[in-house]
């Protein structure tokens, strides 16, 4: 047999189903890419020395495990999927003669073409539009660009491939076995049978309410933010096992009551596709169940990095009640009495507000520190010039700066740029020991969760990917076993308008669902999230309500014009 | 009174490019009355399978008419064309064409549902149907859960619940072992007795035997026909068999025209 008959086969299967193998390889590309930019911006120096890059980066590493995971596991999907819905053709093929072994070569090396040309272009792409991707970064940043260039380290080439390597060992070694367990005569058999009614269905529904409504109560009943971080993954597993377990049981006992409505039943768009959702329910359940899953995962990523991104500012400020702070020491001795180390404070924190003054006159700022219920006093306050011990109870007005324990506490009145200049200097004044401002938080700030809206973002992009790959595969796939079931009700006086609104009705069910659930899911998730991210320090959950509503809105949009393309490509299938 | 008439009807079609031209049917001309069974033979590639598609509007013939009932099928408009089909014409194909889909019961409603009918209506038609073609018990089965025959017989009931005018039928025991081949066709007999006008393809003598007239085609032309008469199954067979002996026999004439003589 020639060397390259195998190559030349894959080729051509390549070529004969371009509708499959377009969209895998776009799906191998982006992933390639998006996946080469992260690990170009962990490991290259570039983004260290961004003011915030070293944050940004501990946020990226963090999230690169996950993605890879994910990346790797929905690379490994998208190749079950279309090796099994080639059973026929693998029978064809040992018809004619050849074994398993060689069937295996094929798929390999098709494999190899798709895989590795979305590798190579995805990372081609990386290079290409790197770039911008950086720039952007440091936008979310609000980082400047001078002094920092975007690399492409080494080691991104290195990971992304290994990536890829891993997939592809991965994919062989399943299709090996694909191809190995079959044999010839089932190969050849196209599955005509519908799958059969599960007598499952009302304890698996029971099940699926019980452990929806009992997480959805739980969330919404706990008031106690310490408790939500440590709830939420038990809590999101939990409802991912509800959503297979309502959508299995859901979608067939909803069918099951639809068919039993005769009235209902028997009208023509409907009759078609409820027996047509029938007859594929187990699959239908658990591809719409996935797709519910990855909504709702998008929309609390998106919506929860976004959220403490515009939420920032609020972080820093319950972080930092004043806009600046300054620990101090004093030269404390055991020896001597109280009065006399009380005056050695004294002096040193009268030197100290005088330094303070100085340097506020030189940086062209003013100083003042307000007590409220932000700070509880322990000790005093300050007025220019001298330290006055108050009552408890006394009424504290307006002072310079707080004094509280060997701290000063002090709000920064200017220009932003002085203000900042002054805060830096701060540290050189003796007996500082340890100063933090509002402006270093805002800078790490945008570093941490500019960084984690990007990591969002390349998730966004991947549960995307993932989505329409999932949607725009279960559409052709069964786009091509309904072909003949269309041709043969047409034959029998089905108008073509009729098989455009019995796959509209039908589509619009597998589109919607999905999503209706996955609102309801973030809808239900919005309390815990908006703990959660208050123990970042951000209780404006009118900024997390809106980024929730803002996100959704966005991706229904996104998810409509899939709906539309899968729509018109589903009946270009099924046409006679 | 005939019900249906076909007028010199050609059929030809374009190769891809439109160099070549493949005349599928070069003029046939005949007619079925009301409560005949009329059977149309001939050998692979002889044109049967085009005119049946013809007659069932599946198809448009590139020159002549189709009367059905006096209607002329090619002024049908295109979107009314589906609806003709589902209340005037009956199918009964040869791989029977059910829906896995869907029961029993839902195959053979499926014309019905198509065209909105009262529900309480369908089930009351349906009843008398599937009692006559023995199929009651199966309604609820699904197709992958039943024999050839019944799903042949599903297949039928689905053909005549609407009451059409004509059942066309496309080498229905093509797929069909001998047993439920002669239960099929002593069905089509009954249906035929009951008022029923039928009109089959096909290639078994076996099958055309049972039928009240035989038209043989041969490369798209009208070769001959021959009526039953007072024969019984047996001798009409033979009739048949002798037929098709001449026709694969005779060598292919040159001139174009619709053969008509009684043996």
């Amino acid at each position: 047999m020639p060397k390259n008959l195998y190559l030349r086969l894959a080729i051509a299967n390549v070529k004969r189903s371009r509708e499959v193998y377009v969209p895998y390889f776009i799906a191998a590309t982006i992933m390639s890419c998006v996946y080469f930019l992260i690990l170009s911006l962990i490991f290259s120096t570039s983004i260290k020395n961004v003011p915030g890059g070293e944050t940004a980066r501990s946020v990226f590493m963090a999230g690169t495990v996950v993605f890879t995971a994910f990346a790797f596991g929905f690379m490994l999907y998208i190749n079950a999927f279309l090796t099994k819905r080639r059973k026929k053709e693998f029978g064809l093929y040992s018809v004619l003669g050849m074994n398993r072994r060689h069937v295996a070569r094929v798929l390999r090396w098709e494999m190899l073409i798709i895989v590795g040309l979305g590798l190579i272009f995805g990372m081609l792409l990386g290079m290409v539009f790197g770039r911008l991707v950086f720039l952007l970064l440091l936008r979310a940043m609000r980082a400047t660009v001078e002094g920092s260039t975007f690399q492409m380290p080494f080691i991104a080439f290195i990971g992304t491939i290994a990536l890829f390597a891993a997939v592809m060992i991965g994919n062989n070694l399943y299709n090996g076995l694909r191809v190995r367990i079959v044999n010839v005569v089932d190969l050849l058999q196209s599955d005509k049978r519908g799958e059969k009614d599960s007598k499952l269905v009302i304890p698996a529904a029971i099940l699926g309410l019980l452990l929806l409504g009992g997480t959805y109560a739980f969330v919404l009943i706990n008031d106690d933010p310490y408790f939500a971080l440590g709830v939420f993954f038990p809590a999101a597993f939990v409802v991912i096992i509800a959503t297979f377990l309502l959508f299995y049981s859901g979608s067939i006992a909803l069918l099951r009551l639809l068919r039993n409505n005769k009235n209902f039943y028997y009208k023509s768009g409907n009759f078609v596709a409820i027996s047509g959702m029938f007859h594929r329910m187990r699959v239908n359940a658990r591809g719409l169940a996935s797709i519910c899953v990855f909504c709702t995962m998008l929309l609390v990523t998106v919506a929860g990095a976004s959220s403490l991104y515009f939420g920032q500012e609020q972080i820093a400020r319950t972080n930092n009640p004043y806009d600046a702070y300054v620990a101090f020491t004093y030269d404390h001795d055991e020896e001597l009495d109280e009065l006399e180390n009380q005056k050695r404070l004294d002096n040193t924190v009268h030197e100290l507000v005088a330094q303070l003054d100085a340097l506020a006159l030189a940086h062209n700022v003013q100083l003042q520190g307000k007590l409220d219920d932000r700070v509880q006093p322990s000790r005093g306050y300050l007025q220019p010039g001298k330290v006055t011990y108050a009552p408890d109870d006394a009424p504290i007005q307006y002072v310079n700066s707080v004094l509280l324990g060997n701290s000063l506490y002090m709000d920064v009145m200017g220009k932003a740029a002085d203000a900042e200049a002054f805060c830096k200097e701060i540290e050189n004044i003796p007996n500082v020991i340890w100063t933090n401002s509002i402006y270093e938080a805002r800078q790490d700030g945008y570093g941490a969760y500019g960084g984690l809206l990007f990591l969002a973002a390349f998730f966004a992009i991947l549960f995307l990917v993932m989505m329409v790959m999932m949607i725009y595969f279960k559409q052709i796939t069964e786009g091509s076993e309904d072909k003949e079931r269309f041709a043969i009700m047409q034959k029998v006086g089905m108008r073509s308008e009729d098989v455009k609104s019995v796959v509209n009705k039908q589509i619009l069910w597998v589109f919607f669902l999905p999503l209706g659930l996955a609102v309801c899911h973030i809808l239900a998730a919005s309390k815990i999230m908006m703990q959660m991210i208050s123990q970042f320090g951000m209780f404006d959950y009118s900024i997390t309500l809106m980024c929730i509503g803002l996100t959704s809105i966005v991706f229904a949009a996104i998810y409509l014009i899939v709906y539309k393309q899968t729509a018109r490509v589903y009946y270009r299938i099924v046409k006679w | 009174m005939e019900l249906l008439k076909i007028e010199n009807v050609k059929r030809i079609y374009n190769t891809k490019l439109g160099f070549s031209q493949c005349i599928a049917l070069s003029g046939v001309s005949f007619e079925v009355a009301a409560g005949e069974f009329v059977s149309i033979m001939g050998p692979s590639g002889s044109g049967k399978s085009t005119l049946l598609n013809i007659i069932a509007s599946l198809d448009k013939p590139t020159s002549g008419d189709v009367y059905l009932d006096g209607r002329g099928v090619k002024n049908i408009p295109e979107r009314e064309l589906a609806a003709f089909r589902r209340d005037n014409l009956g199918f009964v194909f040869q791989e029977f064409n059910l829906l896995d889909t869907f029961s029993v019961r839902d195959n053979i409603l499926l014309p019905l549902v198509l065209s909105n009918m009262r529900v309480g209506k369908m089930q009351s038609r349906l009843a008398p149907v599937a009692q006559s073609l023995g199929i009651s018990h199966l309604l609820d089965k699904f197709p992958f859960e039943i024999s050839g025959g019944e799903k042949q017989r599903t297949a039928v009931a689905r053909a005549i619940i609407t009451n059409p005018k004509i059942i066309l039928a496309d080498e229905p025991t093509g797929a069909l072992d001998t047993r439920s081949s002669t239960n099929l066709l002593e069905l089509f007999s009954s249906l035929n007795k009951s008022g029923h006008t039928l009109l089959m393809v096909t290639h078994s003598a076996m099958a055309a035997s049972y039928a009240s007239r035989v038209l043989f085609i041969r490369d798209g032309e009208l070769f001959n026909q021959i009526y039953r008469g007072a024969d019984n199954n047996r001798t009409f067979y033979e009739r048949i068999v002798s037929n098709l002996t001449v026709l694969e026999e005779e060598p292919p004439r040159l001139s174009i025209a619709g053969g008509k003589s009684n043996a």
